[in-house]
């Protein structure tokens, strides 16, 4: 009776230990201050009446949020967030990234000319919501830190599914947008799960939930990302409602380099990659001049001078090492053409200088579907057409090639490249339909 | 005496007391209406018909709001209208219309839907019931049953016209040819790049046009309005928005202007204040404001209303002493040329399967000197289809009907014509001409 007893507690005890280190894993979500903000320009103080320095104009005030429990209106302008003061969009950001949901915070305001000190509560940012779709917050340990998953599957499933795990392109942004659930990427998620996948989303490291908590975004190299990625994979392949041997990556733009990197390491079923790259990456670099130069109603001497300046301004950073400034001070023009490679670290950079695409690809053994809609004029449609010849050169009969009609870059509508650059449409619900029918085909 | 007043009310009282109860009437229908509407989760109102598209919801609720404008037009039918005020007998017009125009709605999303819910890009030519459609995004924006034949050939007369007339003044101040007297419109002294100078030129603007507001609406308090520059605005951003205080976060009515590139057109400067400012979107504000709008109107967003009115009093800027010198008076030219393309292209594109080649061909061969925003105002009419009509088609319509009032009772002056329009605030532009004659009537013998 006494060992029961004891085994009892011991078990009480484990539970709680067990308990407290998940938690201790789990990922809190980031704190929602929930309100617009515009610059305080010049103009906007004369209107105002105001001549305070520096500030924030709050042009909205959701409800719910932080800040309508906080009493904040619409036309305040933000002045100091935790006693720093706040110049800009930039500023704000940069105090909530430290910040805890349900952690006490102060603020000043500029209300009708008059200021306002008060302090407040964080809320935690909303997830979200849908009838048919069941979605989880979860995260997964990686060696830049925590990263957040967000899992959508069918509201009513049992038993394994198939995964598709998505992953972004070269941009640090989130992929955790539940006020713009619209965006392509969450619609081709959205339409998977109730087609019956469980589809993840991998968060960025440094990005949403995963900002303060992992290494920055801008400061990892290629290579640390994708280890990231290939953590968050095997821990989603652990889980009881997962087929670890039903494995699907899409890989949008850069995600399609990621994808084959990450074959090597955790075995995949299928890639999909939309838009992405196959050729060594000065040769992509390029190349893609040329249809970014059409999508800039560029004729054909402009075309010309653009390719070969944009040329001489690659060697000089990724031969000669030089950074952007260094590359301007040779020729002016460097700056704004180099600019793109400045989103990202030197190492990442460089990694992706040294990679053999098609090496890259050469030991993957599963199936390949590369997608390239015909107004993306960021990546370019040849590069598609070699990742599928390096494909089924490896391993015969596993790539397909699919031009999405009227699609962009980023998988919206889209009637032609200058288009795509202007104004492109909402997500192109046909790349929900390729996509699909190809896992149907890649699945039986 | 006193039995002659007591007999009065006994005999007024019954009209009186029904009268009111049926404006309650009307009014419970109209919050009923709008509860009705926020229930089926219509999507939001969208310009880009690509996002229109993607939004609309799946069979089962598209099915629901068909039994609700239904239900809610067989409930309508059976209202008798005697002794209803003429404010309750045009809210219910008003919400005919829009019974009517929901029912053709969801029947074209239905037929859609069935289809396989395809989002051809680069207009509604390759979409299942082009015709309809195109029909339907029409009388979305201008609220008015027009013909795209009709569009296009308006289009090409005020094309023709207003090329006519920018040739003349070309003509009149002695240059050879078009290409030299945008050399000379070129030149540095037509652009201003000091901000404090563009709002002082909007200053004085403002001063000329509100002197004549007294005989343009009659005696109407107009408050204070601020130029300001649109944040963030680039090549795509149209050159002007206007913002009444309840819209922005400044506290104040503003119109904002784009000065991208920091270089402003000197020659915009007195259409683009009559157009968002008075006696354009500031003014039609200002007195809707006052009238205290019921639900639906509120509710409502008909740009052929309110783009077509901001439109129309561009017409009148001679007569309320802007836009004086030959110049400023071909900035308005200009951009009313760039809005009767419009015509022609939208129609061109949408109905007659128009490339974007040959819409720019059309740009090239019609309009001079204004090449730089050719591929904006493509892309505009291509996806947003209607919204491009509704200047000057509802101009139009607005000018018609003013000038049919005048035609049959020549004593309507032009104030009480304007005030009357404005006043009877965000409703469809058939049913405001429906009840026009009654009201302004009412206004003036109600002055009398």
């Amino acid at each position: 009776m006494k060992y029961g007893l004891l085994k009892g507690n011991t078990l009480v005890l484990l539970m709680i230990l067990l308990t407290e280190s998940l938690i201790s894993q789990t990922l809190p979500r980031r704190v929602f201050l929930g309100i617009q903000m515009e610059p305080l320009t010049e103009d906007a103080k004369r209107i105002m009446g105001i001549d305070n320095p520096s500030g924030v104009l709050v042009s909205e005030v959701f409800a719910q949020s932080t800040a309508s429990n906080a009493g904040w209106q619409r036309g305040d302008v933000l002045i100091k967030l935790q006693e720093k003061s706040v110049a800009g969009t930039d500023e704000v950001f940069a105090v909530l990234s430290g910040q805890k949901a349900a952690s006490k915070f102060t603020f000043e305001l500029i209300r009708d000319k008059k200021t306002i000190k008060g302090n407040a509560i964080f809320s935690s940012f909303p997830e979200e919501k849908y009838e048919d779709i069941s979605m989880e917050y979860t995260s997964a340990s990686s060696p830049v830190g925590p990263q957040r998953i967000v899992l959508s599957k069918p509201a009513k499933s049992s038993g394994k599914k198939p995964l598709i795990v998505f992953i972004g392109g070269i941009g640090c942004y989130s992929l955790d947008t539940p006020f713009d659930t619209s965006r392509s990427e969450i619609q081709l998620l959205n339409h998977l799960s109730r087609s019956g996948f469980i589809c993840a989303r991998l968060e960025k490291p440094g990005m949403g939930d995963n900002a303060g908590n992992s290494k920055p975004c801008e400061e990892l190299s290629f290579l640390e990302e994708s280890n990231s990625y290939v953590a968050s994979i095997r821990s989603l392949k652990n889980r009881a409602d997962v087929d670890s041997n039903a494995v699907y990556v899409i890989g949008h733009s850069m995600g399609g380099v990621f994808a084959p990197l990450i074959s090597q390491q955790t075995k995949l079923k299928g890639i999909i990659a939309y838009g992405t790259i196959g050729s060594n990456f000065i040769e992509y670099l390029a190349k893609t001049r040329r249809t970014i130069a059409a999508a800039f109603d560029m004729n054909p001497v402009e075309t010309d001078d653009l390719i070969k300046e944009f040329c001489a301004c690659s060697a000089y950073y990724f031969a000669d090492k030089l950074t952007t400034d260094q590359a301007s001070l040779k020729n002016p023009a460097c700056r704004e053409y180099l600019s793109v490679l400045d989103l990202r670290s030197r190492a990442y950079n460089d990694e992706l200088y040294a990679f053999n695409y098609p090496e890259l690809w050469s030991t993957y053994k599963g199936k390949a579907l590369l997608l390239w809609g015909e107004n993306d004029y960021i990546a370019s449609r040849e590069d598609h057409e070699i990742l599928k010849k390096t494909v089924d050169y490896y391993k015969k009969g596993s790539a397909d090639f699919i031009i999405v009609p009227q699609a962009d870059h980023g998988m919206n509508i889209t009637s032609s490249f200058q288009e795509a650059r202007t104004n492109p449409g909402p997500y192109q619900t046909g790349v929900s339909q390729i996509v699909l029918n190809w896992l149907k085909k890649a699945q039986s | 005496m006193r039995i002659f007043f007591c007999f009065l009310l006994w005999l007024l009282l019954p009209i009186l007391c029904c009268t009111a109860q049926q404006t309650k009437d009307v009014t419970n229908l109209l919050n009923n209406y709008i509860e009705g509407v926020e229930s089926l989760e219509i999507p939001a109102f969208t310009y880009d018909y690509r996002t229109y598209f993607q939004r609309i919801p799946e069979r089962a609720k598209l099915e629901t709001q068909k039994q609700f404008f239904s239900n809610f037009s067989a409930d309508l039918s059976i209202i008798t209208r005697k002794n209803l005020s003429a404010n309750d007998n045009i809210a219910l017009d008003h919400l005919h219309y829009e019974c009517a125009f929901q029912l053709d709605r969801i029947n074209l999303e239905l037929a859609w839907e069935a289809k396989g819910r395809e989002i051809p890009g680069g207009g509604l030519y390759d979409f299942h019931q082009k015709e309809k459609w195109y029909a339907h995004f029409i009388q979305k924006f201008t609220t008015l049953q027009i013909s795209p034949e009709e569009i296009m050939a308006f289009g090409m007369q005020e094309v023709s016209r207003i090329n006519g007339e920018i040739d003349q003044i070309r003509k009149k101040n002695g240059f050879a040819s078009l290409e030299e007297m945008y050399v000379f419109l070129h030149h540095d002294s037509f652009f201003l790049t000091d901000k404090k100078l563009i709002h002082e030129a909007f200053g004085k603007v403002d001063s000329i046009a509100r002197r004549s507001m007294d005989l343009y609406v009659g005696e109407v308090s107009i408050p204070e309005v601020y130029p300001m520059e649109w944040p963030g605005a680039g090549a795509h951003t149209p050159p002007g928005i206007y913002l009444h205080r309840s819209q922005n976060a400044y506290g104040k009515d503003v119109f904002q202007y784009n000065f991208y590139g920091e270089r402003y057109n000197k020659r915009m400067i007195d259409w683009l204040y009559m157009h968002e400012a008075i006696p354009g979107h500031h003014l039609q504000s200002s007195i809707r404001a006052e009238k205290n709008p019921d639900v639906l109107q509120e509710q409502s967003i008909y740009p052929g209303n309110f783009e077509g009115w901001a439109c129309y009093v561009e017409y009148q800027g001679r007569a309320l002493g802007l836009m004086k010198d030959d110049f400023s008076y071909v900035g308005w030219l200009e951009w009313d040329l760039v809005r009767s393309a419009r015509l022609v292209m939208e129609a061109g594109i949408h109905h007659a399967g128009w490339s974007k080649e040959l819409a720019h061909k059309f740009w090239k061969d019609h309009i001079f000197g204004q090449d730089e925003i050719a591929d904006r105002e493509i892309t505009r009419v291509t996806n947003w289809p209607g919204q491009a009509l509704s200047y000057k088609l509802g101009a139009r319509f607005i000018s018609e009907l003013f000038a049919k009032e005048k035609a049959q009772s020549p004593a309507n002056t032009q104030a009480d014509m304007h005030l009357t329009f404005l006043q009877m605030g965000m409703r469809p532009l058939p049913v405001i001409a429906a009840h026009f004659d009654e009201l302004l009537d009412q206004k003036i013998k109600n002055k009398g």
